[in-house]
């Protein structure tokens, strides 16, 4: 363990060292497997299926905000799907409008959930993502998956139904726009590429199960007992599968490939963030009582490893505080609260 | 001689100005009932518009429907049943964004008021380094 721990501070100083830099590396990558997945389910542009193209997408992804690269997204698929079919793109972007002020709107901060459910899901590790989001995000964290994953089922419902309305190659003019703006045939396009967007429920299995595991999980880490943030990651990996067992069934059509090495995938992956976020000593524990004026304490202290070793030091354990002192430490926290009373008073005081 | 304690409060409130703070100041300007108003408008004129996008490609699919009932003179009928889904969409979505829009308000003026008493505590330390 105490070798583990070494390893751990010292890859959390490298990290650090180069923090930027990696965050821009794994940014790069993750869009590279962004723009791939979209031009191998695409893909009639030919111009954006490139890979100087896809690298130079994916460089300009890894350095703007999250937002921002939603919206470059967005732009690449709408240009394919114009590629594919004018209505059909049209149509598509018009989805996408529509998602965007219905759902996505108030949830800022949640690309990377909008954009890592369809991929995921199409390496048969979309079930990795409810525990991962649980960790990492609020419940919240639903709504742009499941928005992401039905744009997926809208995109080959389109690809499927809308050839009807592209324009044959060789043809061009007015006359090739008026013949894919036939009325019958546009109307029976668009009802059958709607019926089977909504016809394929993985995006509401998605739904549930985020739901119910972030849930789950972010009720379980608020417990004070020992390792409630593993034992927490615990509960979301039986929470999902519960509802996948007990939702799934009932919901007709739903994939659900990879269920099992999703779930698996997704324990391990947040052991390893949970492990790299924060690892406390839980022998140590203080359990403490004081009072002030104002207020009775009950404290419970649990102290860090902290990262203060040197290369082939074990690591050191911060030395954990008198009691006294704790109570000196916090109620000089508590003046500085917003709702102290007395650090007001004090304030107010001093303002005089 | 270096403050240690003014070096931690100023890196702490540094880390905040460059992250949340942005946008907490931003939402912090207005009141709080400003914001909250100003918000759910902006939400509402987005169902609003995403609405008419449906109610158009409902329009498409069903053209003949919508041409047999204009013949037969039930447009309104058909307008009045759009009209009832789209008020009720409207009070779902008022109620949902007034709620979080208030908590969001809440969170980001809790965040703000510790980040103005971290700047006094700078100030503080600042004003006994000179003396």
């Amino acid at each position: 363990m105490t070798q583990l721990l070494i390893y751990r501070e010292k890859i959390i100083r490298f990290f650090k060292e180069y923090e930027t830099w990696f965050i821009i590396l794994a940014k790069f990558l993750g869009m590279m497997l962004v723009f791939t997945y979209i031009n191998e389910s695409l893909g009639y542009y030919e111009l954006l299926g490139a890979a100087p193209v896809n690298v130079l997408l994916s460089l300009i992804c890894s350095i703007i905000p999250g937002s921002f690269t939603v919206f470059i997204v967005a732009v690449v698929i709408a240009a394919h799907m114009l590629k594919f079919s004018m209505i059909i793109g049209l149509l598509t972007i018009v989805v996408m409008v529509i998602i965007y002020l219905l759902f996505l709107k108030f949830s800022p901060g949640h690309a990377f959930v909008l954009l890592a459910a369809p991929v995921l899901l199409h390496y048969n590790l979309g079930y990795a993502l409810p525990v991962v989001a649980g960790l990492l995000f609020t419940p919240y964290a639903a709504i742009p998956a499941a928005a992401g994953i039905f744009m997926v089922s809208y995109l080959r419902a389109a690809v499927q139904y809308g050839g009807g309305l592209s324009v044959p190659a060789g043809v061009s003019g007015t006359a090739a726009l008026m013949e894919s703006l036939d009325p019958e045939k546009l109307a029976s396009s668009i009802t059958q590429i709607f019926t089977a967007t909504f016809g394929d429920k993985t995006f509401i299995l998605m739904l549930v199960l985020i739901l119910v595991t972030a849930a789950v999980m972010s009720v379980v880490s608020l417990f004070s007992f020992s390792y409630a943030w593993y034992v927490s990651i615990a509960a979301g990996v039986v929470a999902e599968l519960i509802s996948a067992i007990l939702v799934g069934p009932r919901i007709p059509d739903a994939g659900m490939p990879g269920l099992f090495t999703g779930i698996l995938f997704g324990a391990a992956a947040a052991v390893v963030i949970q492990f790299f976020r924060c690892v406390v000593d839980y022998k140590s524990r203080e359990l403490l009582q004081f009072e002030d004026e104002e207020y009775y304490y009950y404290v419970q202290a649990i102290p860090k490893y902290l990262a203060g070793i040197t290369s082939d030091e074990p690591p050191v354990e911060e030395k954990f505080p008198k009691k006294e002192d704790i109570i000196k430490i916090a109620s000089g926290v508590r003046n500085h609260l917003p709702s102290g009373k007395k650090a007001d008073k004090e304030q107010a005081e001093t303002e005089e | 001689m270096l403050n240690i304690k003014k070096i931690r409060w100023m890196s702490q409130a540094s880390i905040y100005q460059k992250n949340e703070g942005i946008q907490d100041l931003k939402e912090n300007a207005f009141f709080a009932s400003d914001y909250v108003r100003y918000n759910v408008l902006k939400t509402l004129m987005g169902v609003t518009v995403a609405y008419v996008l449906i109610f158009g490609i409902y329009a498409v699919c069903n053209l003949e429907t919508i041409l047999s009932a204009a013949a037969n003179f039930k447009l309104t009928d058909l307008f009045q049943d759009a009209l009832r889904y789209y008020i009720i969409l409207l009070i779902i979505y008022a109620v949902v964004s007034a709620a979080v829009y208030a908590w969001r308000y809440h969170k980001s003026h809790e965040r703000v008021r510790i980040y103005y008493r971290m700047l006094k505590l700078i100030e503080k330390y600042g004003q006994e380094d000179r003396k």
